[in-house]
């Protein structure tokens, strides 16, 4: 190196033999430290913990450096020269600290994985750089030895680079590798996987633990050596031992923690994070009882004792109501004196539709008129009425439908199995009408329905018939009118 | 009531000033969600919601298990030792002192602190198990045990007042001082209404044969409270009229009562117009509510519809009107037409003197009807979505109030705890829960019968329901989020269960 004179000399030969331990101390602190252990050591933990704080110093000096050498090139800036030296300065001593406190950090906390290594390279090259670039700019001497200088700016970017680098590695160790352009605008829509092939843990169970657990608990950052991305990494477990025990979700370390008192220490997901939902928690808990499978498929699941988030993922997607769609459904309120009500704050619940002021006067032309809404109405009243059996082709269309109350009306059943589109219906009231009894066979057609009103069934055979055909179904008759008919036979 | 509730000028001086004076500052936390000046505002931001719901909350928070509540309100505190809890260490301990350890320091009234001795007494009736779900009746009620199976029945419901009046008031209100609505006006202040032309809150009284002259019920057990009084209750009397001065008088035709109650809108319209006082939207409301009721109250209040066997369902007195049986008629049918919140008073029970045989005669009432409701509502699919309640305001003691005698006995008011029922409406038939002492003096752990509990109001204590917890799960089995209605008023937003309640989820199917 051309040195002018031998002070500068003297103070290279300092100035580069100084920088060159603390790397040495910095390169050999790398190998050393035992990262995948965690430490017992509160101290540790307390002090690490600081480099969350400190990093940010050295990311602030060293972004603003080369801005400042830009400036400093226009005259009106000029005087902001002399801090060149001062600015360097700071950028090592809080790039040291940044280091010093991050290795605290590395020892006290338990990490695995190509990130926390890559980070570590970097904040140290980082390190040395912008140390080099400091010494290379103040042996410079304002800027005089030219050649200096290029040597400067190389380790400037260098440094720079690395500290790009090196941060963020630290945020996807934080936040998770996707976490930068998580919220692209003009990303790719998630790929929606029809119903039918929806698989229990991928589509319901992951997304959960993606969302709340996996920051923390992934192949790069295993907060207590437990990984929850992938179903082998669940079913391991980690520190505290299994996470899940198949068929017992209270002996499942996963469920224990997240149903901790939420002021608990050991309450999951800690302090900050947000805690999973009470559907989340009974569709995990519900999901370990049935065996914590990987192969179970939604469409294999007894919806009706499933919990309510799976329950709610098998309805099909209804097509928002619109500001029209909504004033059309008012209108038709007030001209068919219907009441249509949202039936919960859940959009997905659906509507229900009544008729309860409207008995003497309904037709089934407000039916049709209701057509365009078919997705979106699961309970339909229409006790009282005075609509009959020609209703029963317009009802057909209602497929969305969940329960059906035609009590007291003029229904006789005749062409009653045409409800048979209605395979989600569950509840069918058919109570007070004058139903046929040659009928009832078509009722078995019925396929999803649990339970039947009728006021009374005179003929023992076609009922026996029907519950021979339809083994789930509950009917239930007026028992007190068939004692007093009895009754009235035998006197 | 929603009427008032989006009205343009909805502001009080109190109001306008406060928020012109934090206008910007006001903007800013608007956005952030703390609108909390106007609790009465919904969340406008969900158009569904706001253009085809009703009410102040416009739907349920949650599917709602039930519709309807047909609350069957036995007044005066019946005595649960003889109809519920069987306590055969009492029959073997009758005449002896009610230990001081059982005791503890549960305050008694001023009837019985009087007394020399507090002497343990046996029930005279016989305890069997019913039904698949071996639930205890005793021989008084075998109606209700011919139905065990779709009772939820809670033997630790627990209160902390001693007398009528406070216990009745908090358990309607959630609080024992009066002043705030009940039950059924928060229900429907949340939910609105359906059967426009029947009141959403409908009351209905009977008198008991076992003690005719029992405790009075009060007009404000069904009152608003702070709510606009267009959601207090409507009591149906059980006279001629259901409903006094409803039918036109002789010689006003339906055409002039019209014409009159149209001015008489005019008239109230620009008041409200002028000083949006919620009372005047009341008043209009209540009136077109009354022209409707001229024709629907004398429809569901004519049971010659009904046929003669589901007069015998519901026994013996179930033609006259203004028995407890006849109520309950009444109440099916006004579930069948949507009513949303039905409630009956059946008075009487309050047995501190003669209880072998008043008791006989409120059993009587209230046994074979009861049973006969459930069994008619069932049948007409109505049960799914109908919750029932037989309650009273707090049970009774194991002690002898008075003269402990082979003949009879007596019992004074135990708030420590009473038994409660449910049924229908989404609830878990066929349980008991929670569980009493030997002596039916305290609430114990329903897993460990050793150890006793000291209710709390502040947690949740399992096997042990508060009024408000109990409030708090029929708002939940409404699909209503007890923490989430709220009116506020004095600067507090009220709601129903204070500041307590926990919804019981080992009640709920």
């Amino acid at each position: 190196m051309p040195f002018r004179n031998p002070q500068s000399r003297l103070l290279s030969i300092v100035l580069f033999t100084v920088i060159g331990l603390i790397s040495c101390v910095m390169i050999a602190a790398i190998f050393w430290l035992p990262l995948e252990q965690e430490s017992q050591s509160d101290w540790a933990h307390f002090i690490g913990r600081f480099h969350i704080l400190f990093l940010h110093l050295p990311i602030g000096v060293i972004s603003l450096i080369p801005i400042f050498e830009l400036l400093i090139r226009i005259r009106y800036f000029r005087s902001l020269k002399p801090s060149a030296n001062f600015l360097l300065l700071s950028a090592s001593a809080t790039s040291l600290l940044a280091v010093f406190f991050g290795m605290m950090l590395g020892f006290a906390e338990s990490y695995q994985g190509e990130l926390i290594s890559a980070h570590l390279w970097k904040g140290v090259a980082m390190s040395i750089c912008i140390m080099f670039a400091g010494a290379l700019r103040l042996l410079a001497v304002n800027e005089a030895n030219s050649k200096l200088m290029n040597a400067y700016f190389i380790a400037l970017i260098a440094s720079l680079g690395f500290m790009t680098s090196a941060s963020h590695d630290g945020g996807s160790m934080v936040h998770g590798k996707t976490y930068l352009f998580e919220h692209n605008p003009f990303k790719e829509p998630r790929a929606v996987v029809p119903l039918r092939e929806q698989s229990v843990f991928a589509a319901h169970i992951q997304p959960i633990l993606e969302d709340k657990c996996v920051s923390c608990h992934n192949a790069e950052k295993t907060k207590g050596s437990l990984v929850l991305n992938t179903y082998e990494g669940i079913m391991k477990g980690g520190e505290y031992g299994p996470s899940v025990v198949p068929g017992k979700a209270n002996e499942s370390e996963l469920i224990v923690r997240v149903l901790l008192p939420h002021d608990d220490e050991e309450f999951m997901p800690p302090d900050g994070k947000p805690p999973l939902s009470d559907e989340e928690n009974d569709l995990i808990q519900w999901w370990i009882n049935q065996g914590a499978s990987n192969t179970l498929k939604l469409v294999n699941v007894d919806i009706e004792t499933a919990p309510m988030l799976l329950a709610q993922a098998t309805i099909p997607d209804a097509p928002m109501l619109t500001d029209m769609d909504l004033q059309q459904l008012k209108a038709l309120e007030s001209k068919y004196k219907l009441i249509i009500r949202p039936v919960s704050h859940n959009l997905k619940d659906g509507l229900r539709i009544s008729a309860i002021n409207a008995t003497k006067t309904l037709e089934a032309k407000a039916l049709k008129a209701l057509e365009p809404w078919i997705s979106h109405i699961r309970q339909l009243n229409l006790d009282r009425t005075q609509l009959g059996d020609e209703a029963i082709l317009t009802l057909a269309k209602f497929n969305q439908l969940k329960s059906l109350s035609l009590a007291k009306t003029r229904v006789s059943g005749a062409r009653i199995g045409e409800l048979e589109t209605l395979d989600q219906l569950i509840s069918l009231n058919l109570y007070g009408t004058p139903f046929e009894t040659a009928n009832l066979s078509e009722i078995a057609k019925l396929s999803k329905l649990k339970v039947l009103y009728l006021e009374s069934i005179q003929n023992k055979e076609a009922l026996a018939d029907l519950k021979n055909q339809s083994p789930k179904l509950n009917i239930i008759t007026d028992d007190v009118l068939a004692m007093a008919q009895t009754k009235a036979k035998d006197n | 009531m929603s009427m008032h509730d989006f009205h343009p000028f909805s502001n009080t001086r109190r109001e306008f000033l406060f928020k012109s004076g934090v206008a910007l500052g006001g903007l800013a936390l608007n956005s952030l969600g703390f609108n909390k000046l106007d609790a009465r505002t919904p969340d406008l931001t969900n158009n569904m919601l706001n253009a085809l719901g009703d009410g102040i909350l416009r739907a349920p928070h949650i599917a709602p298990k039930a519709k309807r509540v047909i609350y069957l309100f036995q007044s005066g505190g019946p005595s649960q030792l003889d109809l519920f809890d069987y306590k055969p260490l009492l029959n073997k301990k009758n005449g002896l002192e009610l230990p001081s350890h059982i005791r503890g320091n549960q305050r008694i009234t001023g009837m019985t602190s009087k007394q020399n001795s507090l002497p343990l007494a046996g029930t005279h009736w016989g305890f069997k198990k019913y039904g698949q779900s071996g639930a205890e009746f005793s021989s008084l009620l075998p109606h209700m045990a011919s139905v065990a199976d779709d009772f939820c029945i809670i033997k630790s419901m627990w209160t902390d007042q001693i007398n009528h009046d406070p216990a009745l008031t908090f358990m309607q209100t959630g609080h024992q001082l009066s002043g705030r609505p009940c039950m059924g006006a928060w229900i429907s202040y949340g939910l609105g209404s359906e059967n426009r032309n029947l009141p959403t809150f409908t009351v209905l009284l009977s008198r008991g044969t076992g003690r005719p002259g029992g405790q009075p019920v009060l007009a404000r057990f069904w009152g608003s409270g702070f709510l606009p009084s267009v959601h207090q209750g409507v009591r149906l009397r059980s006279a001629k009229d259901p409903v006094l001065y409803l039918t036109n008088p002789n010689g006003v035709h339906a055409s002039t009562r019209r014409n009159m109650l149209d001015l008489i809108k005019d008239t109230d319209q620009n008041y409200l117009d002028q000083t949006n006082d919620p009372e005047a939207a009341t008043r209009i409301a209540q009136y077109e509510m009354a022209y409707r009721m001229q024709t629907s109250v004398p429809e569901v209040s004519d049971f010659s519809d009904e046929p003669d066997y589901i007069f015998d369902m519901y026994g013996p007195e179930a033609k006259k009107p203004g028995t407890y049986a006849a109520n309950c008629i009444m109440a099916r049918r006004l579930a069948e037409r949507d009513v949303k919140f039905i409630q009956l008073y059946h008075q009487g029970w309050d047995q501190h003197f003669t209880l072998p045989r008043q008791l006989k005669g409120q059993t009587y009432d209230t046994d074979q009807p009861t049973a006969a409701l459930i069994k008619d509502l069932k049948m007409r699919g109505l049960l799914d979505d109908t919750l029932i309640i037989w309650t009273g305001e707090f049970g009774r003691t194991n002690y002898s109030q008075g003269k402990l005698t082979k003949k009879t006995y007596g019992r004074d008011h135990h708030p420590r705890c009473f038994t409660s029922l449910m049924a229908g409406g989404g609830v878990k038939a066929g349980m008991t829960y929670g569980r009493t002492d030997d002596y039916g003096y305290n609430l114990v752990n329903p897993n460990n019968p050793d150890e006793v509990i000291e209710p709390d109001n502040h947690k949740l204590t399992p096997g042990v329901v508060s009024i408000h917890d109990l409030n708090a799960t029929i708002m939940h089995l409404l699909g209503i989020d007890h923490k989430k209605l709220t009116y506020r008023h004095q600067g507090l937003d009220n709601r129903l269960t204070s500041v307590h309640g926990h919804v019981i989820k080992d009640l709920i199917a």
